[in-house]
């Protein structure tokens, strides 16, 4: 049996353990390189002997040619144990070695958890590596940012994005929203009828800003006014994915989109997608004087739902559906971010990103039982992969772990729900302009409002500690 | 806010003095004055309903005893608007004493009168009953053996005497209440006190059928949730209105704020506090249960021990957080675990300053109360220890099957059998009939130890399971050496 992804690390550790115990692996760092092979780079050399000679016969029987590559014993280990999954040519580095010691105390060093112990993982990725980014936490000025996130669509997030920036344009509010599900735009179309599609977008934005830049004086060309805007009210701006100008020649839609989600390179290094995004969104910002910011996103594991997930220090609304998928989809996502939250405990940074995350529970149904059945998954979800580990030992722990019972309703594993109502399947104002009247939705979303005026609130200042 | 004037201390030592007997004493005294009233328990006091189940600690024995006193019975009927109570006459039927009393059998008394009553317990309850009445009536009553026998020869003794008794109160307008509490002391084993509780619900819901006489007859959950005790024609009659004893946690506050207003200078401190802080109608003057004036009394407490468990409030509401973390499977909490989790509270050191406890000490007392309540849960139910020991260092939540096997990994249910020598506290009453882990685990659920989740896990509630070492599966963590 090939060892293959998911066993190439366990074993790598299992080695590491035999050879030099549990400090050794834990001292050390596991390197994966892009393909996937693993390096071992230890904080010094192991006890000298090998610990049983098992792996002495295992090398007679390969055909690898060890004394070619100068391998140490343990190197050797590594590579018949691994066989594809070791980095041929330096399965084991030293301190002495070249490069070693800056990757030792690297902080993209993440602690993972293998069986009973811990090893730290570096993981070099081209694709994904938005998910690699070091979460930010809720900023403490300018306008909230509320992203609204499924992994599929069809869960009623647009919806919900639109009778909140409706309802929040009727209190007399002012609201940006942005159209970050650049590969199924559709808001732009939803909440900028007739005319009010702005030239450019999202796309448009992050091409541009890979080759000559946007100047301020375009900006404006980016936002469209909704008819959303109520005018004894709150305006609502609109930044669509894509213009009108894409329209007028859909054939360069791909052709953009595909240099939209590039690290820009400058003078000065490479600028991520989540930093474009970012500064994007403030510049757009700036132009106005908005109470708060809407974002509509994937949560999927895709490069782009990265930076809206965990860069923008938004509160992150993650829709759902109380079916099985809905609980697998955000386990993936839930067990990223684990090791995001796990990398700044190493570092000596509280996470506090975590308690952005909010669930949505949408489409909720009458059911008690499916729907307590959602609630006991989503909770598992928290507990087991956002919320701290129990300490077995707390006596004496001067902080209170990030913990939260399940009954809690006030705790980031309480979902906000939408209840199902059929009224909204065809949802399009721009068609049914009725559809965002307050009395049609005021029924259905005002626990959700209510609750979306709450993550509005402005931030208490932190309290020294 | 600043709060220089107000002593603290005075208000930490009358919280660190709290008095916690473990439990009320078949033949306490409780004064008025002792008595807090909560909102919620008003149902115990509604003649109409005759069945009040409660787990341990939630008050079954101290309403047994308030509803003896006729100085509180007085005062309930005031704060409760149950005026009928001022004219109800109160009577002990049961309640596990061993000391002998006019008219409630000692146990040992019961176990001989057993014998007499030839496989007809429901004799016993009626002739109980029927000498109440005689002497109610002003008539001579004989020993409890006798009147078996003479009920024995003439069966419609009974109704004709309490016919008559009935008549003369509804006219009057008075009313006769007897009071049957600690069934799980009816007998040694199961099988009896399934059969004399049955007889009781029986009884209560003959007396339905008159106008003046009830029972109020208190269960604990575990006999409340087995099924052979409900196993007869119309139980549920009684079974339907019964009364739940829980507690709110704005009730839990209301007591524990009553408790600092009888220490004397806990007394104008915590007024002087309250003046401050605009929340004075939180105040449970006179033990009434103030649950109108919630905004209130959360501003009370926070104002007492700080507004949050730890530096924001990010990790929670101090208000919220201290009944969520004690609460079971049931979502409630028992008044003395909650009056512990305070004093020990008020006993850890350093003292903050400017209030009169803190979330550290909070912490401590959870911790503290949590180890109280399961150790008052294993006196009641023994069987309780294996059948959590047997999950130590475990993960929850786990599946079924998981629990099952570790249970039979433990010989958890074979150590329960072998334990007992037919001691009612030894093994649940469920697990006589169908030894297996099923019933061992609906056991576990009606004391509310374990939780069958929606999502078909299997789960302990906090106050349980950090005290009995089982862990909770996941979380973020880092390594020990970094």
């Amino acid at each position: 049996m090939p060892v293959l992804f998911d066993d190439a690390l366990p074993i790598l550790i299992e080695v590491l353990n035999e050879w030099g115990g549990e400090s050794f692996v834990e001292m050390g760092t596991v390197l994966r390189d892009a393909t996937g092979r693993l390096s071992f780079f230890a904080h010094e050399r192991p006890p000298v002997s090998a610990p049983s000679e098992t792996g002495a016969s295992a090398s007679i029987e390969s055909p690898l040619a060890h004394d070619e590559l100068d391998l140490d014993p343990l190197g050797r280990r590594i590579v018949d144990r691994l066989g594809a999954y070791a980095r041929k040519d330096r399965p084991v580095v030293y301190p002495t070695d070249d490069g070693a010691s800056p990757l030792l105390t690297s902080r993209e060093r993440t602690p993972v958890r293998v069986g009973e112990q811990f090893c730290y993982l570096i993981d070099r990725r081209i694709v994904g590596t938005g998910w690699l980014a070091e979460p930010v936490a809720a900023a403490t000025s300018g306008p909230r940012r509320l992203v609204f996130a499924s992994l599929k669509g069809g869960v009623g997030r647009s919806t919900a994005l639109s009778v909140t920036a409706a309802d929040l344009a009727r209190r007399g509010r002012n609201v940006l929203v942005i159209d970050l599900d650049l590969e199924a735009p559709g808001l732009g179309h939803l909440l900028l009828e007739g005319g009010r599609l702005p030239d450019y977008g999202v796309v448009d934005f992050l091409v541009e800003d890979g080759v000559g830049g946007v100047g301020n004086d375009l900006l404006h060309r980016f936002v469209g006014t909704s008819q959303l805007t109520s005018s004894s009210g709150g305006v609502v701006d609109v930044m669509p994915a894509i213009g009108r100008k894409s329209e007028d020649r859909p054939e360069n839609i791909l052709a953009k989109l595909s240099r939209a989600m590039i690290e820009d390179m400058t003078e000065t290094g490479t600028v991520s997608v989540g930093q474009q995004v970012s500064s994007m969104i403030n510049r757009i910002v700036a132009q106005g004087s908005y109470d708060a910011v809407l974002i509509d996103s994937r949560a999927g594991l895709a490069e782009l739902a990265a930076p809206a997930v965990i860069g923008l220090g938004a509160t992150v609304l993650l829709f759902g559906t109380a079916q099985t998928q809905t609980i697998e989809g955000y386990r993936a996502l839930f067990a990223a971010l684990q090791l995001l939250a796990q990398r700044d405990a190493a570092q000596g940074r509280s996470a506090e990103w975590r308690l952005a995350l909010r669930p949505v529970y949408a489409k909720a149904s009458l059911n008690t039982e499916t729907a307590d059945w959602f609630r006991d998954e989503i909770y598992e979800l928290y507990s087991e992969y956002l919320y701290d580990a129990e300490l077995e030992d707390v006596t004496g722990a001067q902080f209170v772990p990030l913990r939260f019972t399940q009954q809690d309703a006030s705790a980031p594993h309480a979902p906000l729900i939408v209840p199902f109502n059929p009224a909204f399947v065809d949802f399009d104002p721009s068609r049914q302009p009725t559809q965002l009247t307050e009395a049609f939705y005021e029924q259905s979303f005002r626990p959700f409002l209510d609750a979306i005026d709450r993550f509005l609130e402005p931030a208490p200042p932190e309290p020294q500690n | 806010m600043n709060y220089d004037s107000i002593p603290f201390t005075d208000i930490r030592r009358a919280i660190a003095e709290f008095q916690l007997a473990s439990r009320v004493e078949p033949n306490a005294t409780i004064l008025p004055e002792e008595v807090f009233l909560p909102v919620g328990h008003r149902g115990v006091l509604d003649l109409r309903r005759q069945l009040v189940v409660g787990n341990r600690g939630m008050g079954k024995s101290f309403w047994t005893h308030a509803l003896g006193n006729k100085d509180i019975r007085d005062k309930l009927a005031g704060h409760y608007r149950f005026p009928e109570l001022k004219s109800t006459e109160v009577r002990i039927g049961f309640n596990g004493s061993e000391k002998k009393q006019v008219f409630a059998p000692t146990v040992d008394e019961l176990a001989e009168i057993r014998q007499l009553s030839i496989g007809n317990p429901d004799l016993i309850w009626k002739a109980l009953l029927l000498r109440i009445a005689e002497d109610m009536l002003g008539k001579k009553f004989d020993t409890l053996a006798a009147t078996i026998g003479t009920l024995l020869q003439r069966p419609s003794l009974y109704s004709e005497m309490l016919s008559q008794l009935d008549d003369q109160l509804s006219q009057k307008r008075e009313h006769l209440l007897v009071v049957f509490d600690a069934l799980d002391r009816l007998a040694q084993d199961w099988g009896t006190i399934r059969e004399l509780t049955r007889a009781l619900l029986r009884l209560a819901i003959g007396l339905q059928s008159f106008q003046s006489i009830r029972t109020k007859i208190f269960m604990r959950v575990d006999l409340f949730s087995d099924r052979e005790i409900f196993r007869f024609q119309d139980s549920s009659k009684i079974k339907n209105d019964h009364v739940s004893l829980v507690w709110q946690p704005e009730e839990l506050y209301g007591l524990v704020l009553f408790e600092i207003l009888r220490s004397p200078d806990g007394n104008s401190a915590l007024k002087m506090l309250a003046a401050q802080t605009d929340a004075t109608a939180a105040l449970p003057i006179n033990g009434e249960d103030s649950r109108l004036h919630m905004n209130e009394q959360r501003r009370l407490v926070h104002a007492v021990a700080g507004e949050f468990m730890g530096s924001s409030k990010k990790r929670g509401l101090v208000y919220t957080w201290v009944p969520l973390h004690l609460s079971d499977a049931a979502d409630t909490c028992s008044p003395r675990t909650f009056l512990t989790a305070w004093k020990e509270a008020a006993k850890r050191v350093p003292a903050p300053t400017d209030r009169a406890i803190d979330h550290l000490g909070l912490l401590d007392g959870v911790r503290s109360a949590s180890r109280s309540r399961l150790n008052e849960l294993y006196e009641d139910y023994e069987w309780i220890r294996p059948s959590l020991e047997a999950l130590k260092r475990q993960f929850v939540p786990m599946t079924r099957d998981q629990l099952f096997q570790l249970w039979e990994d433990g010989r958890v249910i074979l150590a329960i059998e072998s334990s007992t020598h037919g001691e009612v506290f030894k093994t649940p009453a469920g697990l006589t009939d169908n030894p297996g882990p099923e019933a061992l685990l609906e056991a576990m659920k009606a004391v509310a130890v374990i939780d069958e989740r929606s999502n078909g896990k299997i789960n302990v509630p906090d106050i349980y399971r950090v005290e009995a070492g089982i862990l909770r599966k996941g979380g973020v963590a880092v390594p020990k050496r970094h």
